[in-house]
């Protein structure tokens, strides 16, 4: 109830003019980001940090999160409207969207897959409500042991969901990620690390240089490399749904939202693992899993239902641990910082007001996507047109500029164009560039809690696998590494046929 | 990349992780210890780096191991498929987009006014990517004419955004 109380202060809060028109141009600003391919909402998210770093806090985040919830939406477009997801979060929504578009339904899809996304970020609000105080309280438990075991579950399941594959890559981008945040001088002795006499360097990587580099300059490199897109000529016809078409798809929603949300909320996992997880539970209880892949409206909305709830859920660790659930909420996170908002384990009882500002943050998004969503549709498809050989140059103009402006230091923009190169040439060796952002972020929080938890215990490492929260999330870390192990995988197939065979046997 | 040649890359790559990873652990080994400042000997400054640089390398190793099983070792690099592969399309696109970028990001930016740098690029950029061989000279002249507008437009745009609005002092 308390809570309560404290969203409806946050939301009173922003009924004025200013943060409303912020809503408006932010929200629209995403979902153009999102519908150009080339453009994702990590990078768009990072050069509104840039452009919004000196704003109060309270009107910064807003305008990042209305940026992150549109250009996650703004992905469906180009996913149904070309068969090319507008950000890797769509790929699953292009499935049934594009095949929906070209059998002449493209605006009953685009309205579809808007009241997907409206009902799934409303799922995912809702969740950030509940469970970042829960969790929040939990992580006040938090210790040395359990951040440094947090810091290893995090690349490590982000490395393998990110590289479902090959999962070593993803790991070993993890550990790099890391590693990169060991530059610099550290924490506990002010000893400089690995910078080499440089003074830039002795200062550390800053993360949104590097993101906006291997989210934003790799991308421009690989749109200009790829083939030109094609857009299709298509007939817009009727967008609003009818509520019956949305409503006979209820339990896809929630169950789409829920998974969405719980995807999300892993770290560095993020909206395009969800919605193809969301997808693939869609198919697997559908009546009819034929359809799938050739036009199925259910199939659409289950994808874009839970990469808008995985917003929310990315939101909710990155609340709590400090910890972001994606490469977006990773920005978002270092931009809370920037503007002093210190999110993390002490923020329920520090100020627990700015949760539940987060939430009605999340909410005008959502209710500005809707709207932006269901208007003006005709008349975007127009963005889709424009050319990469006319776009890419000024995105990099942002990225240089956008790397510069936060410290006014050109070596920044040597950073980003390093990372960006980095991320490239990972990328074309099938290498995830996510689990390297959120190393990246992690390495603090592993550097300090590892020696730390070495000098209270004398260097005896038990307490990772005595105190039980820590054995916890060691087991899933272990579970996660074996999992992707053939003979791991050979063993649990046997067991599997062992127990169910022993069942069809007696049946 | 196709999945013929990964094994190949995969070879490359756990090789300079490898290298990479032994010369941290070396580094770290070599960093000082901090012991005049009588600090703990579980906390001093490459103890963590050190034990990141040990996991690479075993994952690195794994690869290795793994591409060398796959015969990712014959990397078959002769001078003909060297040529083939750097006059393809997309890969000189990308060579094209790289080298740009970075004569603009490190070459001209700090060294030219950001608004002149800028159009520079912008205009380079749309310019070359736009240019096509078989364009009659009229069109030609209206690529570069359209290209030459909008490197005025946006380096604008964004110098006086940046500038005026957000206060930053460009390079």
């Amino acid at each position: 109830m308390h809570g309560l109380v404290m969203f409806f202060d946050g939301l009173m809060g922003y009924m004025n003019f200013w943060s409303i028109f912020h809503v408006l141009w932010a929200t629209q600003l995403g979902i153009i980001v999102g519908m150009l391919p080339g453009l994702t909402a990590t990078m768009g998210i990072a050069l509104l940090t840039t452009l919004t770093f000196k704003m109060p806090a309270s009107q910064a985040v807003l305008i990042l999160i209305c940026m992150y919830v549109g250009a996650i939406y703004g992905g469906s477009r180009s996913a149904i409207l070309l068969n090319i997801p507008g950000t890797p979060a769509n790929a699953a929504t292009a499935m049934d969207g594009h095949p929906l578009a070209r059998s002449g339904f493209a605006g009953s899809a685009i309205g579809i897959g808007t009241t997907g996304s409206f009902l799934g970020s409303l799922i995912g609000l809702l969740f950030l409500a509940v469970f970042t105080p829960l969790i929040g309280n939990l992580a006040l438990n938090f210790q040395s042991f359990e951040f440094f075991a947090l810091a290893i579950f995090g690349v490590v399941i982000s490395g393998n969901l990110t590289a479902p594959k090959d999962p070593l890559k993803g790991w070993i981008a993890g550990f790099l990620g890391l590693f990169v945040a060991m530059i610099g001088m550290e924490g506990i002795h002010a000893h400089v690390r690995f910078a080499f006499n440089s003074v830039e360097l002795s200062g550390g990587i800053d993360l949104i240089p590097a993101m906006v580099g291997v989210f934003g300059f790799s991308e421009i490199i690989s749109v200009m490399k790829n083939q030109k897109l094609e857009v299709i000529e298509t007939e817009i016809n009727r967008v609003f749904p009818k509520p019956r078409d949305v409503f006979k798809h209820w339990k896809t929603i929630i169950r789409s939202g829920v998974i969405g949300t719980f995807v999300g909320a892993i770290p560095g996992v993020g909206e395009d693992i969800a919605s193809w997880v969301s997808y693939d539970f869609a198919k697997n209880s559908s009546k009819e899993p034929e359809k799938y892949g050739k036009g199925s409206y259910e199939g659409l909305i289950s994808a874009e239902t839970a990469n808008n709830a995985a917003v929310g859920g990315t939101i909710i660790p990155v609340l709590a641990l400090a910890i972001p659930g994606s490469a977006p909420a990773a920005v978002l996170l270092a931009a809370m910082f920037i503007h002093n908002v210190r999110p993390g384990p002490l923020i329920m009882m520090e100020s627990p007001e700015f949760v539940y500002q987060t939430v009605a943050m999340v909410f005008m998004a959502t209710i500005g996507m809707y709207v932006l969503g269901m208007s003006m549709v005709k008349g975007l498809v127009k963005v889709l047109l424009v050319p990469r050989e006319k776009l890419m140059p000024i995105v990099f103009v942002l990225c240089v500029v956008g790397a510069y402006a936060i410290h006014s230091r050109i070596f920044e923009i040597g950073v980003m164009v390093v990372f960006g190169l980095i991320g490239f040439m990972m990328k074309e060796m099938d290498y995830p560039v996510a689990p390297l952002v959120l190393g990246i972020i992690l390495g603090d929080i592993l550097d300090k809690n590892l020696r730390r938890a070495l000098v209270i215990t004398d260097g005896n490492m038990l307490p990772l696998i005595t105190r039980p929260i820590s054995l916890i999330i060691v087991l899933l870390t272990v579970f996660t590494l074996v999992s992707k192990m053939p003979w791991f995988r050979k063993m649990m197939g046997q067991a599997k046929e062992a127990v169910f065979g022993a069942f069809k046997r007696s049946g | 990349m196709n999945e013929k040649d990964m094994p190949k890359a995969d070879f490359i790559s756990s090789l300079v992780l490898l290298g990479f990873s032994l010369s941290v652990v070396v580094m770290s080994i070599n960093m000082p210890r901090l012991e005049n400042r009588e600090v703990n000997p579980l906390s001093v400054p490459g103890i963590v780096p050190g034990f990141l640089g040990v996991v690479i390398g075993i994952f690195a190793l794994i690869m290795l191991v793994r591409s060398i099983r796959q015969r990712g070792y014959i990397l078959e690099i002769n001078a003909e498929k060297t040529r083939a592969f750097f006059i393809k399309d997309s890969i000189l696109r990308a060579i094209g987009t790289i080298a740009l970028t970075l004569v603009y990001a490190w070459g001209l930016v700090g060294r030219l006014p950001y608004l002149l740098a800028t159009f520079l690029f912008v205009f380079a950029f749309i310019g070359i990517f736009e240019y096509e061989k078989n364009d009659p000279p009229k069109r030609k002249k209206k690529k570069l004419l359209i290209a030459a507008l909008m490197a005025i437009i946006s380096s604008a745009i964004v110098t006086a955004v940046f500038r005026y609005l957000f206060l930053v002092s460009l390079p």
